[in-house]
């Protein structure tokens, strides 16, 4: 943007002035935005271009975040951890305009490897006391390196998942490094300079802003919009009877023998302020579905917007009356060498579901029954006979929503911590050597019902072109997701091999194996339990009549 | 053509409240305008009415019309049938496995923190959906042929269910459409005069949810429209009709009822041309379209022609036919104003629409206010007491100050505080639509001008502008129905796009082969070369007057996203590699690129549209200025306010000030000067 209305349109900027905190929402969110745009038309991959599987967002000097690009909550919490984890790792005072720094590392700032975050210092012009701000992105690379392709293999240790990048800066060398190390270089290289472009707008964006308005203002309105945030939450939160509710639900399996681990949330209201404890969880595991610290922050952050009634701004406040307490070594606050693969994908889910759960004792009539509570993720990886190059292909699957107090759930939807579109069919069997047989909703049997029906889970079948190694990381094949009310559970999910003589084999949740061309991969999703009692009749769900 | 000189023509838009219709003569002269209520139940009865009465005005007698005028139209019939749900019960065939396409789409949830979130439920129902055991691949070679055994039961299944019609879209049909075309062979046959739309011809594009979705679209308004436009033409016996399309164009009737869905944003098409052609006639390039209306506001960015975009979305449906690039914010007079649970001022989207209206209009209940936009120009005064807006409408300053006084009291903010905070929220809000369509995508908005139309597009201009970091304000005559008038000057048009997929590798030098010497390639520019002839031609376009401009998607290998590059003269592959540097920054070099889709527009002349000169609308100057007290930032002062009417050509003032018409106001800030232009436009610059 040019220029801003000039300063002395802040005649009205008094602390928390109602107008300047809705003016200013619009401005830090339409920076996010245009990074997000940009960072979607110029990256590289599929991955991110279809799939929008990236998020981009402001932070204040301190990391405090400002505003996010709204794509995928599970970054919501721990990108704030990427940029405090580059303010730790390098004196903001040395920093300088244009600097990129980069990190994946899952014990400092990041999730899981393959999400890689880029962070850029905003250092104005004729400020020598480091940067004002930061802006940062984070996106998802199909491949890191690691044991298997697509980098979410069924790992024992962080170093089998691929590269690790604690924090340092984005140089030639590093984006190097990075190629190097992928199965796909030349994408790494596109979608690591499309994440630094989309950053330098953003930090242009910025610089105009304080340019217009003075950075005594801009960062005035950044705290005030915090306290918004803050306020608006715990107005939720005062709403809840006090009290301390728990809820606890297992990951099935770690992919390496270990089975119902279990994911336990204490949830205390006190006043304007939540506590959620949840130490009670299990030990970290031997298989990758340990998650990092950041990860249950960005659940809880989502499960209290989601029941704020009104929408919020990206910002630091949310979390402000809310502790997380956590046990570091436990599958939910995992410490080195744990693997962590899947924590970012399917533990996140299972957090969101005992956060829920709990919530659900406090707010009957505003919680959700359990979604899919999977993100069905398969990688695949091997060279495609048309050109003879390898291929790494990362894709998610949507599953069945829950129903809730008002309404039923939708079908084949993307729920809670993930929110990326598909690939479609068509996009898909051009780029790799692959075909899709199936692609369709889940038969009504697998319904749950109740007064607000569950949504159906989706069938999608796989036919492999050339030999490939394939993995899966899925959950919810064993317990469905929970009903809720009276509602009654939702169905699990099915993942079945189909060899080239048409012979069923079932897979268990989580596998990787090596497929021969001509076998074909089918992955029924599950399908969201129910809420309320059902009655007598269910009238049909509209969507699917 | 029996009589020498070109016919009158008249333009009508159909809107949800009002239609709107324009009378040029055969100099493209504006000789006579009618607004009425629209008819809602029978769109057709306004429009019929509209002409007779427009046909009855002053200045206009049957010895002037040779023939009856010839009539451009557009309507608002097929996006209601979307947006209500109310098209017809149609049937969809697929490929066999993929029949769920339109309920899982593209699997993302709209609203991202909604605790049940749904979509909105596919515009054809899953009982109406067949598939077709069939399989074609990406490279359009066939892995499973279709039987003859299939194509019967399928049209017997299709009988059953007994569609109104039937869109057909199989996985790669742009690669390979035989399938397609046997089955439309089988369903003419089984069930002759059925409305239907094969994938392969209205968007022969990959990516199966976007195609099958468009065509959907299609087939859901297709009857509905079809039956529509059928009966109007029947009545506008001996008028020639023809009807706006969404890209800008006209088309004859005939072909908007195979392709109904290309009319969908036909109204605002029509305002972007209208746009287009006021800027024109002002000797100005680029421009900003900025029409206010009571519920929402539609930008749309001009650059040497108005903008196009294959990504519009209507009713939660993407429809991927390359349409005007509008870009619609729920912002607009009647945009409610409240302060939220956080304790931030919030306008909209909720609005106090036409009922009750904003409080100033005296239509709420007491008990009840509600402070919109347009109550906050009431209390600055940019509204005055006793104002006359339109036929019925009296501005009631203290109605609106009542309003804006409950939401002042929850701010702790003066009644003109408060009213010049929603003006500025709103203001933002609107900028951040307009840095959507420009900024976003690389335009430099201080080039631009921002051109203001709608009800309430010349109360917010130069401030939105300021907030743009825009020096020029440009606001038309005929503000208030300036979609007729783009109907009138509009060409005919046709896009068409074909497959066109195809790879090209640099050699050791770094350079790219033509893509035109690709097979792929020829085929698709050759096939719409002739298409877009056909067409023009059918319209009576000489040859010498057919602009056709063929375009290539591409991108680099690996990409997902194309860039449209004109085709003509010059290197193909390097002006694709400048544009991918203008707009991203970089362009790697040695990458493949893939060719994926050619597009045609075919276009013949636009018809020129003017404003009577002030002579020949009959304006008198009538010195009739007063001064009204106005609230600013800096405080209450009294500004000057003039008619419309009484501004001569040539004359220039200083602002602040007000112009007043007959239903719009243009409030012209401290730091602006005003000048009019030959035609009466009024440029307002800072």
């Amino acid at each position: 943007m040019a220029s801003y209305p000039s300063p002395d349109d802040l005649m009205l900027g008094t602390p928390g002035d109602p107008i300047e905190l809705e003016v200013f929402r619009h401005l830090f969110a339409s920076i996010a935005e245009e990074m997000g745009e940009r960072l979607m038309r110029s990256a590289f991959s599929p991955n991110i271009k279809e799939r929008r599987d990236f998020s981009c967002a402001l932070f204040d000097k301190h990391g405090e975040m400002l505003a996010q690009a709204a794509h995928i909550p599970v970054h919501l919490g721990s990108t704030p951890m990427s940029v405090r984890a580059v303010i730790e790792a390098f004196a903001p005072s040395v920093m300088q305009a244009g600097d990129s720094f980069v990190l994946n590392d899952p014990y400092r700032g990041g999730t899981h490897l393959p999400d890689i975050t880029v962070v850029q210092p905003v250092v104005l012009p004729g400020h020598t006391d480091g940067p004002a701000f930061y802006v940062a992105n984070r996106a998802h690379h199909a491949d890191v390196g690691g044991i298997a392709p697509g980098s979410l293999p069924i790992s024992a240790h962080i170093d089998e998942e691929g590269l690790r990048l604690p924090p340092q800066r984005l140089d030639d060398d590093a984006i190097d490094r990075i190629a190097h190390a992928s199965r796909t270089p030349d994408e790494r290289r596109g979608d690591l300079r499309a994440q630094a472009a989309a950053l330098r707008l953003g930090a242009q964006r910025l610089a105009e802003l304080v340019a217009s308005y003075s950075l005594d203002t801009v960062t005035q309105r950044g705290q005030q919009l915090q306290a918004y945030a803050q306020r608006v939450i715990e107005g939720v939160i005062a709403g809840l009877p006090d009290g301390v509710y728990t809820f606890e639900d297992v990951l099935e399996d770690d992919g390496r023998g270990n089975t119902d681990l279990e994911v336990r949330c204490a949830l205390t209201i006190q006043g304007r302020r939540a506590t959620l404890d949840f130490t009670g969880s299990a030990d970290q595991t031997a298989g990758p579905v340990n998650a990092v610290r950041a990860i249950v922050v960005s659940a809880v952050d989502y499960c209290f917007r989601c029941i704020a009634p009104t929408d919020l701004p990206g910002n630091g406040g949310v979390m402000r009356p809310i502790s997380v307490v956590t046990r570091p070594g436990s599958i939910v606050d995992a410490t080195h060498p744990a693997p962590v693969a899947g924590g970012n994908v399917e533990t996140s889910q299972r957090l969101v579901d005992v956060v829920f759960g709990a919530l659900a004792q406090a707010a009957a009539d505003r919680v959700p029954a359990a979604s899919a509570g999977s993100m069905n993720n398969l990688t695949l990886g091997g060279t495609d006979p048309r050109h003879g190059r390898p291929f790494a292909y990362y894709e998610t699957l949507a599953g069945g929503a829950g129903g809730g107090p008002e309404d039923t759930g939708g079908d084949a939807l993307q729920t809670h911590m993930t929110n990326t579109h598909n690939t479609p069919v068509e996009a898909l069997e051009h780029a790799y050597p692959m075909r899709i047989e199936r692609y369709a909703l889940r038969d009504d049997t697998g319904r749950a019902r109740g007064r607000h029906s569950g949504g159906l889970g989706i069938v999608r079948l796989y036919r492999f072109l050339t030999d490939v190694q394939a993995t899966l990381l899925t959950e919810r094949r064993v317990h469905p997701p929970y009903g809720l009310a009276g509602g009654s559970a939702g169905t699990v999910g099915v993942n079945t091999l189909i060899h080239a003589d048409g012979q069923r084999e079932a897979l268990p949740g989580k596998c990787s194996q090596h497929l021969p061309a001509g076998s074909a991969i089918e992955i029924a999703t599950p399908c969201g339990g129910a809420w309320g009692s059902a009655a007598p009749e269910t009238p049909p769900d509209p969507s699917t009549t | 053509m029996p009589n020498a000189s070109p016919p009158w023509r008249v333009g009508v838009d159909t809107g949800g409240t009002f239609t709107d219709l324009v009378l040029v003569d055969g100099d493209g002269v504006i000789r006579a305008t009618h607004k009425l209520l629209s008819t809602p139940d029978d769109p057709g009865r306004a429009v019929l009415e509209g002409i007779a009465k427009l046909l009855g005005a002053d200045g206009v007698s049957s010895a002037t019309l040779a023939t009856p005028p010839a009539v451009v139209h557009g309507s608002t019939v097929a996006t209601n049938a979307l947006l209500e749900g109310k098209g017809a019960d149609a049937a969809l065939v697929t490929t066999a496995g993929f029949e769920d396409v339109l309920t899982i789409a593209r699997q993302n949830r709209p609203d991202l923190y909604a605790t049940v979130p749904r979509r909105p439920p596919p515009p054809i129902r899953r009982a109406m959906t067949l598939g077709a055991d069939e399989r074609t691949a990406f490279d359009g070679s066939v892995i499973t042929p279709l039987d003859p055994h299939t194509l019967d039961a399928l049209t017997q299944q299709l009988a059953r269910l007994n569609p109104e019609s039937v869109a057909v879209c199989l996985l790669h049909s742009y690669a390979n459409p035989e399938h397609e075309q046997q089955i439309a062979q089988a369903i003419r046959d089984k069930l002759p005069g059925v409305h239907l739309t094969l994938s392969h011809e209205l968007l022969p594009e990959l990516r199966e949810y976007e195609r099958a979705a468009t065509c959907a679209a299609n087939v859901v308004v297709g009857p509905t429209m079809s039956r529509y436009l059928t009966r109007l033409d029947r009545e506008l016996d001996g008028h020639h009709l023809r009807i706006m399309g969404s890209g800008g164009g006209t088309l004859p009737v005939g072909f908007v009822c195979d392709r109904p869905i290309e009319t969908v944003t036909s109204g605002p098409a029509g305002g972007a041309i209208g746009a287009w052609a006021m800027a024109r006639a002002a000797s100005i390039d680029r421009v900003i379209g900025f029409d206010m209306g009571g519920t929402s506001t539609d930008v749309t960015l001009i650059d040497g022609g108005p903008t196009r975009t294959t990504h519009t979305t209507i009713a939660g449906l993407p429809i991927r036919l390359p349409m005007i690039d509008i870009h619609t914010v729920g912002a607009g007079g009647g945009s409610i104003a409240h302060i939220d649970v956080g304790g931030a001022m919030r306008v909209g989207p909720e609005s106090a629409g036409a009922l009750p209206g904003p409080a100033c209009y005296d239509r709420q209940r007491p008990d009840q206010p509600l402070a919109t936009v347009t109550d906050a120009h009431a209390v600055l005064g940019h509204l005055p007491d006793g104002r006359r807006l339109g036929d019925s409408l009296v501005i009631r300053r203290d109605a609106a100050v009542h309003a804006v006084r409950d939401l002042a009291q929850h701010a702790s903010l003066s009644d003109e505080e408060t009213a010049l905070g929603v003006l500025r929220i709103a203001d933002v809000a609107m900028a951040r639509a307009v840095q959507q369509i420009s900024v976003q995508r690389g335009y430099d908005l201080r080039r631009f001008t921002l051109l203001a139309f709608g009800g309430a597009g010349g109360l917010h201009a130069c401030r939105l502008a300021e907030v743009l970091g825009m020096t020029r304000v440009l606001i038309p005559r005929h503000g208030g129905l300036l979609s007729a008038v783009g109907m009138l000057a509009a060409p005919p048009r046709y896009s068409f796009s074909h497959a066109a997929i195809a790879t090209l590798t640099a050699d050791a030098s770094g350079r790219y082969p033509d893509p035109l010497g690709l097979p792929a390639v020829q085929h698709a520019t050759e096939t719409l070369r002739r298409r877009g002839q056909d067409a023009l031609e059918r319209d009576g376009v000489h040859e010498t007057e057919q602009h056709l401009g063929l375009f290539l998607d591409m991108r680099y290998a690996g990409q997902s996203h194309e860039l449209s590059i004109p085709l003509g003269p010059g290197d193909i592959a390097e002006l694709f590699q400048q544009e991918h540097e203008r707009l991203y920054g970089y362009a790697p070099t040695g990458r493949d690129i893939e060719t994926v889709t050619a597009r045609i527009e075919a276009t013949g002349p636009a018809p020129e549209v003017r404003s009577a000169t002030g002579e020949q609308a009959g304006i008198a100057q009538r010195p009739c200025q007063r001064t009204v007290p106005v609230t600013d930032r800096d405080g209450v002062t009294n500004w000057p306010c003039v008619q419309r009417e009484a501004l001569m050509p040539g004359q220039k003032h200083t602002g602040p000030m007000l112009i007043e018409e007959y239903a719009a106001t243009t409030v012209v800030p401290r730091g602006w000067n005003l000048e009019v232009l030959a035609d009466g436009q009024l440029s307002v610059t800072r």
